[in-house]
Formats: structure tokens, C-alpha cells, sequence
């Protein structure tokens, strides 16, 4: 005797299969659920809210031309997410052909240990990220908030693994400087009041 | 993960930020989203010709349908009757008896397993023995449903649960096949809480439901269940079991998550 499960069909599930149909409605509906995240995404990568939509209105439409290559394996948000990400970068590298990513080693080392006692908030924290260089500022954010391995960030840049790892370990430099330089401003500050 | 990672993940990896509506905008004139269908207005006199073409087709049906059985009768009837308790030919109400073709003896039938034309019966006179008889078979493959319920319902024994089902066209391309052969159906369906109902499909049922809906295909070695049939299986066993807890006065069913058919 064997066991077989029939389950509802989930809310999001017959969304997407009315995507796939093309109902304006439900491309409304996912629109709607998903767009505000994925533009917290593009707008990671672009540095500023313009280009980030413009970044966030062509992968739309790439998710509806290839919905129906949705396979159902996997979070839909996930694969949403990827697509954005892609996108980002396609359109970094279009319009923005300048980006370098060296692969020097001369001053790699390790930051010191990172323990901030001031918590910044998220729009404070955003403009740390995107006042690092374009290179930096996407292998930072690939590798530490979306969770890319080196070696699918190597291959998604075409650069080496090494020069993801050493990007990385520059970025990380530059923000531990940024956050410790505002934490001893806030002493500094602090203390001036005191007085 | 690196310390200055995490602090900069948690806030950062579930930025909201409100797109403005030009992006909207800019991704309908990609062309890639649907078309909004044109609900159709219908001038008065079509929707009277649709009407009456509509009812005429009702009766055409109902006429084929009623002179089939009365060619195919299996021994037993049905007796119908008026209110006043005589057995018209054109007011009709169902009888809870059968009446027996060749003796002539009436027996009483067995209660319908979800009464719910209690009124009906009331204002039938089962013993007048002048009634006139209107034939109608019983050769329905459906009236002998059986339920098997939990402890607190074994006295409603069985239902089908196929009978009803909406026979709809099927889009070959969601079809989620599954090929089994089948010994035993059986559906176990739950609530949020506990499973509260076991209701029996009859193999022959399911099969033959099977191929009125997706042709051919389907036999005891193989039958093919698309998502669709899935979704209508939930749908109809909510229907059904909110029958029966209110024919047994319990509380109705919130909700229906999942029925699980052993084969």
C-alpha cells in the first residue's frame, strides 16, 4: 500500500500559472508582492534609486517574458531574486564600463576585529555601501547580503577567484573604517556634550 | 560569516523600497503584459433568445433523459405524488419508498444518506394504496453511495465521492500524472485539528470518473490524476463532509487541507 498526498494548490502557485497565462491581474498581483524587495535589491547594486528602477523594470519584464520557465523547485522569490541580481549586473557593466577589478594583493590584510557597539540604520548603512567603488560594492554585496560562493561570483563576473576574494576583503576594510570613523565621531560628540 | 558581513546583512537583506509608478508603467509598454478581457454587453433581445433557447435545451434534456430510464428500469420504482398526497403526472415529489414492479408490494427505502427534503416527505402519504405509480429506474449507479465515518458518524455509512464532480475540458499541459493501480481508495480527510472523516472512493468510481474527464487513459493499472481533478477532489470533499457534520449536528469544517488516498 503506498501513501499519496493531495495537496491545495497554493495561493501563489495558481498566481503564477495565471502568469503564465497572461492575466494582467495576477502579473499585477505579483508585481505588487514582489516589487518593493526587489528594489531594496537593485538599489544595493545601483547606488541610486533612478537607475535602480530602471534595473528593477527590465527584470519585470524579463520574469513575465520567462515565467513559464519557473519549474516550481525552489523559493519564487529566490528566482525573482537572481534575476534581479543578473540584471544589476548587466546593467552595470553596460553602463558603467569603467569598473576595475584588480587583482592586486599588495595590502591585503586582515581587518582587525570588527565588534561596533553603535548600531546604524538602514538608510545610514546604505550610503556606506554605495559610496564604495562599483567593484567592491558588488562583490560585497553578492558574497556577504545575497550569499553568493567566490567561485559563482568569479564566474558571474568573468574575473578570478581571487580577485573576488580580494575585492571582498577591501570592501570589508573600507566599511569596518567607515563604521569605527562615525563611532569615534559619536564619542567624540558624546563627550564634547559632557563637558 | 565575517562580523562586518552580518552587520551590514540584517538590516540590508530585506530592503523595501516603493517603486514610483513609472516603473509599472514602463513594463506594460514592454508588451508583456496581458490584455484586460472586454466584458461583453448583450442588446435585451439576444439575452431573451439566449434565455429561451437555454430553457428549451433544459427540457429536451430532461424529456431524453427521463424517456432512457423509463427504457431501462431495473425492477424497482420510485413512486411520486402530489401534495395532496394523489400521484400526478405533471407536479411530481420524490416517495422514501420503493415500490416493487411485479409483486406490486411498496417497502419503505432507506433513509437518503444527507436528508434535506424532510418537508417533502411530510406531505407524502406512504399507504394509500389508490396511488398511481410513475415509473422511474433506480438503475443510477450512484444512489447506492456508502460513507465510513469515525466513531461519531458510523451510522452514516458511505459515500461516493465522485458523483458530482464537474466534468470540465482539461489542459493537457497541467497535467501532473500520476499512474498507480488501485486496490483501494480511500480519502482521510483533516482539518487543522485532527482527521475527522474517512470517506471511500470505490476503485470502479474513481476509474471510471477518470476516463469521463481525461479519455481513455486511465484503467486499475494506471490511473492519471492531473492537478486539476486534485483541486476539484479537495473542493467536493469540503462539500460533502459540511453536509454531513450538518446532517449529524456537528460543528462544520473550517477548512480542508489535504486528502490522502491510499492505493
Amino acid at each position: 500500500m503506498r501513501l499519496f498526498t493531495i495537496h491545495k494548490e497554493s495561493d501563489e502557485k495558481k498566481m503564477i500559472r495565471q502568469c503564465v497565462d497572461h492575466n494582467p491581474s495576477a502579473q499585477r498581483r505579483l508585481y505588487e508582492k514582489y516589487a518593493g524587495i526587489m528594489l531594496g535589491v537593485c538599489r544595493r547594486y545601483m547606488g541610486n534609486t533612478e537607475e535602480a528602477e530602471e534595473a528593477l523594470s527590465n527584470g519585470f519584464i524579463k520574469v513575465f517574458k520567462h515565467i513559464d520557465r519557473f519549474e516550481f523547485k525552489g523559493s519564487f522569490e529566490g528566482w525573482i531574486r537572481q534575476i534581479m541580481v543578473r540584471e544589476c549586473l548587466m546593467y552595470i557593466r553596460s553602463k558603467k564600463q569603467s569598473i576595475m577589478y584588480t587583482d592586486t594583493l599588495e595590502d591585503f590584510d586582515t581587518p582587525a576585529s570588527f565588534e561596533p557597539e553603535l548600531e546604524l540604520d538602514t538608510e545610514e548603512l546604505l550610503l556606506m555601501i554605495d559610496a564604495l567603488p562599483d567593484g567592491y560594492k558588488t562583490i560585497f554585496n553578492l558574497y556577504a547580503i545575497e550569499g553568493y560562493k567566490h567561485h559563482e561570483i568569479a564566474e558571474m563576473l568573468q574575473i578570478s577567484v581571487s580577485t573576488s576574494k580580494t575585492q571582498l576583503m577591501r570592501a570589508r576594510k573600507i566599511l569596518q573604517k567607515g563604521v569605527e570613523d562615525l563611532e569615534e565621531s559619536f564619542r567624540t560628540l558624546s563627550n564634547t556634550n559632557h563637558e | 560569516m565575517n562580523n562586518i558581513d552580518k552587520y551590514f546583512k540584517k538590516p540590508l537583506q530585506n530592503l523595501e523600497v516603493t517603486p514610483s509608478d513609472k516603473v509599472w508603467a514602463s513594463i506594460e509598454d514592454a508588451g508583456v503584459i496581458g490584455k484586460e478581457k472586454k466584458a461583453w454587453v448583450l442588446p435585451l433581445w439576444s439575452k431573451i433568445a439566449i434565455a429561451a433557447l437555454f430553457i428549451i435545451g433544459m427540457f429536451s434534456v430532461a424529456y431524453t433523459r427521463l424517456q432512457d430510464q423509463l427504457n431501462n428500469h431495473n425492477g424497482s420504482f420510485i413512486a411520486t405524488a402530489d401534495q395532496e398526497g394523489q400521484f400526478g403526472d405533471d407536479e411530481q415529489k420524490m416517495l422514501p419508498f420503493v415500490i416493487d414492479q411485479e409483486s406490486g408490494d411498496i417497502s419503505e427505502m432507506e433513509p437518503p444518506t444527507f436528508a434535506s427534503e424532510e418537508s417533502q416527505q411530510e406531505n407524502i402519504t406512504k399507504s394509500n394504496p389508490e396511488a398511481k405509480v410513475k415509473e422511474m429506474t433506480l438503475d443510477n449507479p450512484y444512489n447506492n453511495n456508502s460513507v465510513a465515518l469515525d466513531s461519531k458518524l458510523n451510522e452514516l455509512d458511505s459515500i461516493q465521492m465522485l458523483k458530482s464532480l464537474p466534468i470540465q475540458p482539461l489542459d493537457n499541459k497541467n497535467l501532473d500524472v500520476l499512474e498507480v493501480s488501485i486496490e483501494r481508495a480511500v480519502a482521510d480527510v483533516s482539518t487543522d485539528e485532527t482527521p475527522l472523516f474517512r470517506v471511500q472512493i470505490d476503485p470502479d468510481e474513481l476509474i471510471r470518473f477518470a476516463d469521463q474527464n481525461f479519455g481513455e487513459k486511465s484503467t486499475k493499472d494506471g490511473l492519471k490524476l492531473p492537478t486539476n481533478l486534485r483541486d476539484k477532489l479537495v473542493v467536493y470533499a469540503e462539500g460533502q463532509l459540511n453536509q454531513l457534520a450538518d446532517a449529524s449536528g456537528l460543528k462544520r469544517l473550517s477548512k480542508i487541507n489535504e486528502i490522502e488516498i491510499i492505493y
